[in-house]
């Protein structure tokens, strides 16, 4: 509760500051002010922009996780089980893994025009090389003992992947989706920027065009707020697919 | 069932790790027999190769030379008809007590309402019954033990294969479980081979105690521990044939070319992890 009133405080203390920097300095054209921020954030909001923009940011972002998600977790499955696969295809999947997926965007303009599937493939690529990376790992650093002691009950390949692999390479899939968020958006974003005339990345490439301060910071804080909720929902479904961690938070140590 | 039959026969079995000449000699011509509903103790230091001996009888590895046989047939691939314990309970953390005791019947495909009788009785047996609900890492190191051993008991396999399943447990607890294992043993008649290095746990439990020296293990003397049954593991240690036991292992444990090698314990991480890679 105190630690709640801190915070407001120094909210309250970081806003002033801008504020009054922006007067001292006379550097509104640069940093804007925060009621000016305020009151352009409030006209896109008014005038159904933001929305409208947001959701369009949004879709791309939630499409783009949700295919690299699903592609990541099962490429990631497939050459954990897949040894031989695994080791033929690492040098190349390494390549293409340092390469910066946000380089391909002029590649997928050329091949999938400036609309949102563009986009959504642009963040689905980033998103699969993060999830895919986590599950393979997962996969393999499930304990041989528990598969050992299942295979002694009489476990056969599609018990094993469904009792024991899954769930225990369920905590670095979820690592992955975590990382994975951000690079939606970034997919999303920085597609939108390159190339677009709608969603909120374009609202902000188009607002420093004409050097409107104000409307750029009021756009961030429109990415902020969709970074939050995707990442409160992963976090949710954490919660509501791995119980058992709730558990292990409060164990006892000893050392 | 005919008790006295030979289910599991080790004929001068051989295993090195590594191959060539820097090849690791682990088990160095080993051969008993276990009979059916027996139970043995495998005693012996630590790193000398008695797991290894359990992981071949599963069939989790292969001798390098030599037979090992159960049910008249060489263990070739995973033996279906024993179940493992380990030291490590190696329950899966992101099931319920319940949950983990369900595993080995739903491979079995056992209707679900079935399934859920036999757990409560499970549960009941080894004393867990207020407990089912709860993940492992919210009970205690017995609790998890105890449940590992109502899996095992689920799983049901003729032959279990222990590997020091006590021996994180304090000396309290430890002999509640070695209890417990008895009376589970007398009611089920399992065959049990139990590896051990506590001269205690491999009197109190066994019908005959296999004594083995260090790497490369052989054999130093099999001992057939004459104490009546059923057996209190309190009470027997007042027995003075106890104590002639116990003098006699104690006497095969430290002769003299068992002490050198003990101290290094190079094997017990190729233990496992060889057996499982």
């Amino acid at each position: 509760m105190k630690i709640a009133l801190y915070r407001i405080a120094f909210l309250a203390a970081f806003l002033a500051m801008w504020e009054a920097a922006s007067n001292v300095f006379d550097a509104g054209f640069f940093i804007s002010r925060p009621s000016l921020v305020a009151a352009s954030f409030l006209t896109m909001i008014s005038n159904g922009s933001f929305f409208y923009n947001l959701s369009i940011t949004a879709t791309e972002a939630a499409l783009g996780f949700l295919f690299g998600a699903i592609f990541g977790i099962g490429a990631g499955l497939l050459l954990g089980r897949l040894k031989l696969l695994a080791d033929i295809l690492d040098p190349f999947l390494i390549t293409f893994y340092s390469l910066p997926k946000v380089a391909l965007a002029p590649l997928f303009i050329l091949w999938f025009g400036i609309g949102i599937d563009m986009k959504v493939i642009l963040a689905a690529v980033t998103v699969f090389f993060l999830v895919f990376l986590n599950t393979y790992t997962g996969v393999r650093s499930v304990s041989p003992e528990q598969i050992a002691i299942l295979r002694l009950m009489g476990a056969g390949e599609r018990a094993l992947i469904s009792k024991v692999i899954v769930p225990s390479a369920l905590t670095w899939v979820f690592t992955g989706l975590r990382l994975s968020v951000p690079y939606a958006l970034i997919g999303a974003i920085v597609g939108e920027i390159i190339a677009a005339n709608r969603g909120i990345g374009y609202i902000l490439s188009d607002a420093a065009a004409q050097f409107d301060t104000a409307a750029v910071f009021a756009a961030l804080i429109g990415i902020v707020v969709l970074s939050l909720i995707f990442n409160g929902i992963v976090r949710f479904a954490e919660r509501a697919l791995m119980p058992w961690k709730a558990g292990e938070g409060t164990r006892e140590i000893s050392i | 069932m005919d008790d006295g039959q030979t289910i599991l026969a080790f004929s001068e079995v051989r295993k090195s790790f590594g191959s060539g000449p820097e090849a690791l000699p682990i088990v160095g011509g080993v051969t008993f027999d276990v009979d059916r509903g027996e139970f043995i103790t495998l005693l012996g230091p630590s790193g000398c190769g008695k797991s290894t001996l359990l992981n071949m009888s599963a069939g989790l590895m292969q001798p390098t030379s030599g037979s090992v046989a159960y049910d008249g047939a060489p263990v070739q691939g995973i033996n279906l008809d024993v179940g493992y314990m380990t030291q490590a309970d190696h329950l899966l953390p992101w099931r319920t007590i319940a949950g983990n005791i369900a595993v080995p019947l739903e491979i079995q495909g056992l209707p679900k309402a079935e399934r859920a009788a036999r757990i409560e009785r499970l549960l009941t047996l080894v004393g867990l019954d207020r407990f089912g609900a709860h993940y492992p890492s919210q009970v205690s190191g017995g609790m998890r033990k105890r449940a590992a051993l109502a899996r095992l008991l689920a799983a049901d396999p003729a032959t279990l294969l222990m590997d020091e399943p006590f021996s994180a447990l304090d000396a309290q607890l430890r002999l509640t479980m070695q209890g417990e294992l008895l009376r589970l043993c007398a009611r089920f008649r399992k065959t049990v081979l139990f590896v051990t290095h506590d001269l205690d746990e491999a009197i109190t439990l066994a019908d005959r105690c296999v004594v083995l020296g260090a790497r490369p293990t052989t054999i130093r003397r099999i001992v057939p521990i004459d104490l009546p049954r059923p057996r209190d593991p309190v009470r027997l240690r007042t027995d003075p044939r106890y104590h002639g036991l116990y003098a006699e292992l104690w006497d095969l444990l430290s002769e003299p070319s068992a002490a050198a090698p003990q101290a290094q314990d190079a094997p017990s991480a190729v233990r496992m992890a060889g057996a499982f890679a």
